[in-house]
Protein backbone atom coordinates (compact mmCIF):
# COMPACT_ATOMS: atom_id res chain seq x y z
CA UNK A 1 0.00 0.00 0.00
CA UNK A 2 2.56 2.50 1.03
CA UNK A 3 4.73 1.46 -2.35
CA UNK A 4 1.56 2.22 -3.95
CA UNK A 5 1.09 5.92 -2.51
CA UNK A 6 4.81 6.39 -3.90
CA UNK A 7 3.94 5.37 -6.97
CA UNK A 8 1.18 7.64 -7.21
CA UNK A 9 2.60 10.42 -5.60
CA UNK A 10 5.85 10.55 -8.24
CA UNK A 11 3.51 9.92 -11.42
CA UNK A 12 1.51 13.09 -10.48
CA UNK A 13 4.22 15.07 -9.95
CA UNK A 14 5.84 13.65 -12.95
CA UNK A 15 3.10 15.20 -14.63
CA UNK A 16 2.50 18.34 -12.47
CA UNK A 17 6.41 18.71 -13.82
CA UNK A 18 5.11 17.93 -17.38
CA UNK A 19 2.42 20.34 -16.95
CA UNK A 20 5.27 22.86 -15.43
CA UNK A 21 7.61 22.24 -17.85
CA UNK A 22 4.95 23.94 -20.51
CA UNK A 23 3.94 26.62 -18.74
CA UNK A 24 7.30 27.64 -17.78
CA UNK A 25 8.96 27.41 -21.39
CA UNK A 26 11.78 29.61 -22.76
CA UNK A 27 12.34 31.53 -25.26
CA UNK A 28 15.17 31.10 -27.90
CA UNK A 29 16.67 33.12 -31.02
CA UNK A 30 17.08 30.74 -34.19
CA UNK A 31 18.83 31.93 -36.99
CA UNK A 32 21.94 33.87 -35.46
CA UNK A 33 24.07 35.06 -36.23
CA UNK A 34 22.34 38.43 -36.84
CA UNK A 35 23.46 40.92 -39.41
CA UNK A 36 21.91 43.93 -40.42
CA UNK A 37 23.20 45.81 -43.73
CA UNK A 38 21.46 49.29 -45.16
CA UNK A 39 21.17 48.35 -48.22
CA UNK A 40 21.17 51.80 -49.74
CA UNK A 41 24.43 53.71 -49.01
CA UNK A 42 24.60 57.34 -48.07
CA UNK A 43 25.64 59.62 -51.11
CA UNK A 44 24.70 63.36 -49.84
CA UNK A 45 25.04 65.52 -47.09
CA UNK A 46 21.59 64.68 -44.86
CA UNK A 47 20.10 60.99 -46.34
CA UNK A 48 19.16 59.14 -43.85
CA UNK A 49 18.61 55.46 -45.08
CA UNK A 50 16.85 52.55 -43.73
CA UNK A 51 17.10 48.67 -42.84
CA UNK A 52 15.39 46.28 -41.21
CA UNK A 53 15.97 42.72 -40.01
CA UNK A 54 13.17 40.21 -39.19
CA UNK A 55 14.66 38.06 -36.56
CA UNK A 56 12.99 34.96 -35.12
CA UNK A 57 12.27 34.45 -31.41
CA UNK A 58 10.43 31.07 -30.57
CA UNK A 59 9.10 31.09 -27.36
CA UNK A 60 6.34 29.02 -25.66
CA UNK A 61 5.89 31.37 -22.57
CA UNK A 62 5.38 35.20 -22.47
CA UNK A 63 8.81 37.14 -22.02
CA UNK A 64 10.35 40.95 -22.52
CA UNK A 65 13.09 41.67 -24.63
CA UNK A 66 15.82 44.54 -23.27
CA UNK A 67 18.31 46.34 -25.64
CA UNK A 68 21.94 46.28 -24.51
CA UNK A 69 25.11 46.94 -25.92
CA UNK A 70 29.10 45.12 -25.27
CA UNK A 71 30.66 48.32 -24.90
CA UNK A 72 29.50 51.62 -24.40
CA UNK A 73 28.68 53.55 -27.82
CA UNK A 74 28.17 50.31 -29.78
CA UNK A 75 25.17 51.28 -30.56
CA UNK A 76 26.17 54.05 -32.84
CA UNK A 77 26.73 53.75 -36.45
CA UNK A 78 30.65 54.52 -35.94
CA UNK A 79 33.40 54.66 -38.51
CA UNK A 80 37.13 55.44 -37.66
CA UNK A 81 35.83 58.35 -35.42
CA UNK A 82 32.78 59.37 -37.80
CA UNK A 83 29.13 58.49 -36.37
CA UNK A 84 26.28 58.57 -38.31
CA UNK A 85 23.01 59.39 -36.63
CA UNK A 86 20.91 56.26 -35.59
CA UNK A 87 17.85 55.15 -34.16
CA UNK A 88 15.94 52.30 -33.97
CA UNK A 89 12.15 50.39 -33.84
CA UNK A 90 11.68 47.30 -32.34
CA UNK A 91 8.18 45.99 -33.67
CA UNK A 92 6.44 42.13 -34.01
CA UNK A 93 3.29 41.51 -33.98
CA UNK A 94 4.04 39.57 -30.56
CA UNK A 95 5.45 43.00 -28.96
CA UNK A 96 2.79 44.73 -26.53
CA UNK A 97 4.78 48.17 -26.41
CA UNK A 98 6.83 47.70 -30.30
CA UNK A 99 7.82 51.52 -31.36
CA UNK A 100 5.77 53.35 -33.48
CA UNK A 101 8.28 55.87 -34.32
CA UNK A 102 12.27 56.23 -34.44
CA UNK A 103 13.81 55.78 -30.66
CA UNK A 104 17.29 57.83 -30.71
CA UNK A 105 20.42 55.02 -29.85
CA UNK A 106 20.80 55.97 -26.22
CA UNK A 107 17.08 55.79 -25.61
CA UNK A 108 16.56 52.43 -27.27
CA UNK A 109 18.81 50.97 -24.70
CA UNK A 110 16.71 51.56 -22.11
CA UNK A 111 13.75 49.96 -24.03
CA UNK A 112 11.91 46.87 -22.35
CA UNK A 113 9.58 45.11 -24.63
CA UNK A 114 6.76 42.61 -23.76
CA UNK A 115 6.05 39.91 -25.88
CA UNK A 116 2.90 37.89 -25.47
CA UNK A 117 1.67 37.40 -28.24
CA UNK A 118 2.58 33.72 -30.04
CA UNK A 119 4.06 35.48 -33.56
CA UNK A 120 8.08 34.72 -33.21
CA UNK A 121 8.60 37.45 -35.87
CA UNK A 122 10.21 40.39 -34.28
CA UNK A 123 11.86 43.22 -36.98
CA UNK A 124 14.44 45.20 -35.75
CA UNK A 125 14.96 48.71 -37.97
CA UNK A 126 17.31 51.13 -38.18
CA UNK A 127 17.79 54.67 -39.77
CA UNK A 128 21.33 55.45 -40.66
CA UNK A 129 21.29 59.81 -40.92
CA UNK A 130 24.14 61.15 -42.43
CA UNK A 131 24.90 65.06 -40.85
CA UNK A 132 23.28 68.05 -43.26
CA UNK A 133 25.99 70.68 -42.21
CA UNK A 134 28.53 68.77 -43.64
CA UNK A 135 30.02 65.37 -45.92
CA UNK A 136 30.25 62.45 -43.15
CA UNK A 137 33.60 60.61 -43.95
CA UNK A 138 33.25 58.03 -46.26
CA UNK A 139 33.81 54.40 -45.54
CA UNK A 140 31.35 51.23 -43.54
CA UNK A 141 29.85 52.50 -40.50
CA UNK A 142 29.67 49.36 -37.90
CA UNK A 143 27.31 49.26 -34.73
CA UNK A 144 25.70 46.49 -32.73
CA UNK A 145 23.44 45.91 -30.14
CA UNK A 146 22.25 43.03 -27.99
CA UNK A 147 18.52 41.53 -28.01
CA UNK A 148 18.04 39.63 -24.79
CA UNK A 149 15.01 37.56 -24.02
CA UNK A 150 14.27 36.79 -20.22
CA UNK A 151 11.30 35.08 -18.89
CA UNK B 1 5.19 5.75 5.69
CA UNK B 2 8.03 7.52 6.30
CA UNK B 3 9.41 6.23 2.90
CA UNK B 4 6.17 7.86 1.57
CA UNK B 5 6.88 10.93 2.68
CA UNK B 6 10.43 10.82 1.75
CA UNK B 7 9.39 10.14 -1.45
CA UNK B 8 7.15 13.26 -1.54
CA UNK B 9 9.31 15.49 -0.40
CA UNK B 10 11.50 14.46 -3.04
CA UNK B 11 9.15 14.88 -4.98
CA UNK B 12 8.54 18.67 -4.28
CA UNK B 13 12.02 19.25 -4.20
CA UNK B 14 11.80 18.65 -7.79
CA UNK B 15 9.41 20.14 -8.14
CA UNK B 16 11.03 23.55 -6.42
CA UNK B 17 14.23 23.10 -8.71
CA UNK B 18 11.87 22.64 -11.75
CA UNK B 19 9.93 26.48 -10.81
CA UNK B 20 13.56 27.60 -10.02
CA UNK B 21 14.82 26.69 -13.20
CA UNK B 22 12.14 27.36 -15.58
CA UNK B 23 13.43 30.99 -15.52
CA UNK B 24 15.87 31.78 -17.82
CA UNK B 25 17.31 34.63 -20.92
CA UNK B 26 18.30 34.35 -24.43
CA UNK B 27 20.47 36.84 -26.24
CA UNK B 28 20.89 37.49 -29.66
CA UNK B 29 23.62 40.36 -31.29
CA UNK B 30 22.38 41.94 -34.37
CA UNK B 31 25.37 43.48 -35.93
CA UNK B 32 24.77 46.48 -38.26
CA UNK B 33 26.14 48.05 -40.71
CA UNK B 34 25.90 51.03 -43.18
CA UNK B 35 27.66 52.33 -46.00
CA UNK B 36 28.70 55.98 -46.80
CA UNK B 37 30.09 56.74 -50.43
CA UNK B 38 32.55 59.17 -51.48
CA UNK B 39 30.75 62.35 -52.65
CA UNK B 40 30.92 65.79 -53.43
CA UNK B 41 27.63 68.52 -53.92
CA UNK B 42 27.10 71.77 -53.45
CA UNK B 43 25.35 72.83 -50.38
CA UNK B 44 23.05 75.20 -52.75
CA UNK B 45 22.61 73.86 -56.07
CA UNK B 46 21.53 76.86 -58.02
CA UNK B 47 23.12 79.62 -56.39
CA UNK B 48 22.69 83.68 -57.64
CA UNK B 49 24.65 86.74 -57.38
CA UNK B 50 21.93 89.29 -57.35
CA UNK B 51 22.17 93.14 -58.41
CA UNK B 52 22.32 94.08 -54.91
CA UNK B 53 25.37 91.84 -54.23
CA UNK B 54 28.05 93.95 -56.24
CA UNK B 55 29.78 96.96 -55.06
CA UNK B 56 27.59 99.24 -57.04
CA UNK B 57 25.43 99.62 -60.23
CA UNK B 58 27.84 100.96 -62.92
CA UNK B 59 27.33 104.52 -63.14
CA UNK B 60 30.50 105.72 -65.46
CA UNK B 61 32.29 104.68 -68.15
CA UNK B 62 35.70 102.39 -67.84
CA UNK B 63 33.79 101.81 -64.16
CA UNK B 64 35.13 98.59 -62.05
CA UNK B 65 32.44 96.61 -60.14
CA UNK B 66 32.65 93.36 -58.19
CA UNK B 67 30.62 90.97 -56.33
CA UNK B 68 31.49 87.60 -54.47
CA UNK B 69 29.24 84.08 -53.64
CA UNK B 70 30.77 82.30 -51.24
CA UNK B 71 30.02 78.74 -51.94
CA UNK B 72 29.73 75.77 -49.62
CA UNK B 73 30.92 72.45 -51.13
CA UNK B 74 30.25 69.08 -48.86
CA UNK B 75 33.05 66.70 -49.53
CA UNK B 76 34.36 63.45 -48.13
CA UNK B 77 37.16 63.02 -50.99
CA UNK B 78 39.38 65.16 -52.76
CA UNK B 79 37.09 66.97 -55.73
CA UNK B 80 38.08 69.30 -58.66
CA UNK B 81 36.49 71.91 -59.64
CA UNK B 82 35.86 72.90 -63.47
CA UNK B 83 34.30 76.36 -64.22
CA UNK B 84 31.75 76.67 -67.46
CA UNK B 85 29.23 78.44 -68.63
CA UNK B 86 26.14 77.59 -70.60
CA UNK B 87 26.74 80.95 -72.44
CA UNK B 88 29.84 83.08 -72.42
CA UNK B 89 30.10 83.81 -69.30
CA UNK B 90 30.12 87.41 -70.18
CA UNK B 91 27.65 89.57 -68.26
CA UNK B 92 25.15 90.72 -71.37
CA UNK B 93 22.15 92.65 -71.95
CA UNK B 94 21.17 92.18 -75.37
CA UNK B 95 23.86 93.48 -77.74
CA UNK B 96 25.43 95.41 -75.08
CA UNK B 97 28.28 93.46 -72.26
CA UNK B 98 30.52 94.05 -70.12
CA UNK B 99 34.03 93.26 -69.68
CA UNK B 100 33.66 90.42 -67.23
CA UNK B 101 36.34 88.34 -65.17
CA UNK B 102 36.35 85.91 -62.72
CA UNK B 103 38.62 84.77 -59.45
CA UNK B 104 38.05 81.67 -57.49
CA UNK B 105 39.13 81.55 -53.60
CA UNK B 106 39.08 79.85 -50.48
CA UNK B 107 39.33 76.47 -49.95
CA UNK B 108 41.52 75.07 -53.06
CA UNK B 109 45.19 74.46 -53.22
CA UNK B 110 46.27 76.99 -55.38
CA UNK B 111 43.81 80.17 -55.59
CA UNK B 112 43.66 82.72 -57.93
CA UNK B 113 45.28 86.20 -57.66
CA UNK B 114 44.56 87.72 -60.16
CA UNK B 115 40.72 88.22 -62.44
CA UNK B 116 40.79 85.83 -65.34
CA UNK B 117 38.85 86.85 -68.02
CA UNK B 118 35.77 85.20 -69.30
CA UNK B 119 36.43 83.20 -72.03
CA UNK B 120 38.21 79.79 -73.44
CA UNK B 121 41.08 81.20 -74.60
CA UNK B 122 44.32 80.17 -72.54
CA UNK B 123 44.71 82.36 -68.75
CA UNK B 124 40.79 82.87 -69.21
CA UNK B 125 38.62 81.56 -67.04
CA UNK B 126 36.89 78.72 -68.94
CA UNK B 127 39.92 77.66 -70.49
CA UNK B 128 40.13 73.81 -70.38
CA UNK B 129 42.57 72.52 -67.59
CA UNK B 130 41.89 75.91 -65.64
CA UNK B 131 40.56 73.47 -62.86
CA UNK B 132 40.98 74.46 -58.81
CA UNK B 133 42.05 71.52 -56.57
CA UNK B 134 39.55 71.69 -53.03
CA UNK B 135 42.39 71.59 -49.83
CA UNK B 136 40.45 68.30 -48.56
CA UNK B 137 41.38 67.16 -45.43
CA UNK B 138 39.69 63.71 -43.67
CA UNK B 139 36.69 64.72 -41.42
CA UNK B 140 36.63 68.29 -43.17
CA UNK B 141 33.51 67.54 -44.51
CA UNK B 142 32.78 71.26 -45.87
CA UNK B 143 34.75 73.48 -47.82
CA UNK B 144 34.01 77.19 -48.40
CA UNK B 145 34.72 78.13 -52.42
CA UNK B 146 34.54 82.16 -53.05
CA UNK B 147 33.87 82.55 -56.82
CA UNK B 148 34.31 86.66 -57.77
CA UNK B 149 33.33 88.30 -60.43
CA UNK B 150 34.49 91.87 -61.99
CA UNK B 151 32.83 93.94 -64.38
CA UNK B 152 34.25 96.94 -66.28
CA UNK B 153 32.30 99.34 -68.62
CA UNK B 154 33.58 100.09 -71.92
CA UNK B 155 36.41 103.24 -71.24
CA UNK B 156 34.82 104.98 -74.64
CA UNK B 157 31.13 105.26 -74.26
CA UNK B 158 27.97 104.37 -71.97
CA UNK B 159 26.99 100.65 -72.07
CA UNK B 160 23.22 100.62 -72.74
CA UNK B 161 21.17 100.65 -69.00
CA UNK B 162 19.59 97.55 -67.48
CA UNK B 163 20.52 94.49 -66.10
CA UNK B 164 23.47 91.92 -67.58
CA UNK B 165 23.12 88.68 -66.70
CA UNK B 166 25.30 85.22 -67.76
CA UNK B 167 25.95 82.15 -65.81
CA UNK B 168 28.95 80.50 -64.42
CA UNK B 169 28.73 76.08 -63.66
CA UNK B 170 31.01 75.48 -61.43
CA UNK B 171 31.14 71.21 -61.43
CA UNK B 172 32.89 69.44 -58.65
CA UNK B 173 34.22 65.82 -59.58
CA UNK B 174 36.15 63.41 -57.76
Amino acid sequence: MRHDIARIAVVVAGLICAAGGLALGGANWSGQPYTLAVPDHITGAGQAPIGSLEMTLDHDTPCTITVSVAKAGDEVLTSAGDTLVTRYKLTGAALLNGDEVWVDSSKFLTGNYSVQGADPKIKIWVEAAAGSGRATNAGTYSASVILTASW
Amino acid sequence: MRRTWMVLTAVAVVLMLAQTASAGSAPASVSITATVDTFAEWAVASPAIVAGDWTGHVGAVNQTRTASLALTLYANVAATLTPTSTGTGILTNGAETLSTSYKITGNVTEPDIAYEPAGTGSGEFFATGNTYTVTYAAGGGSYTINLLVQAVSPNNRAPDAGDYTCNVTLTASW
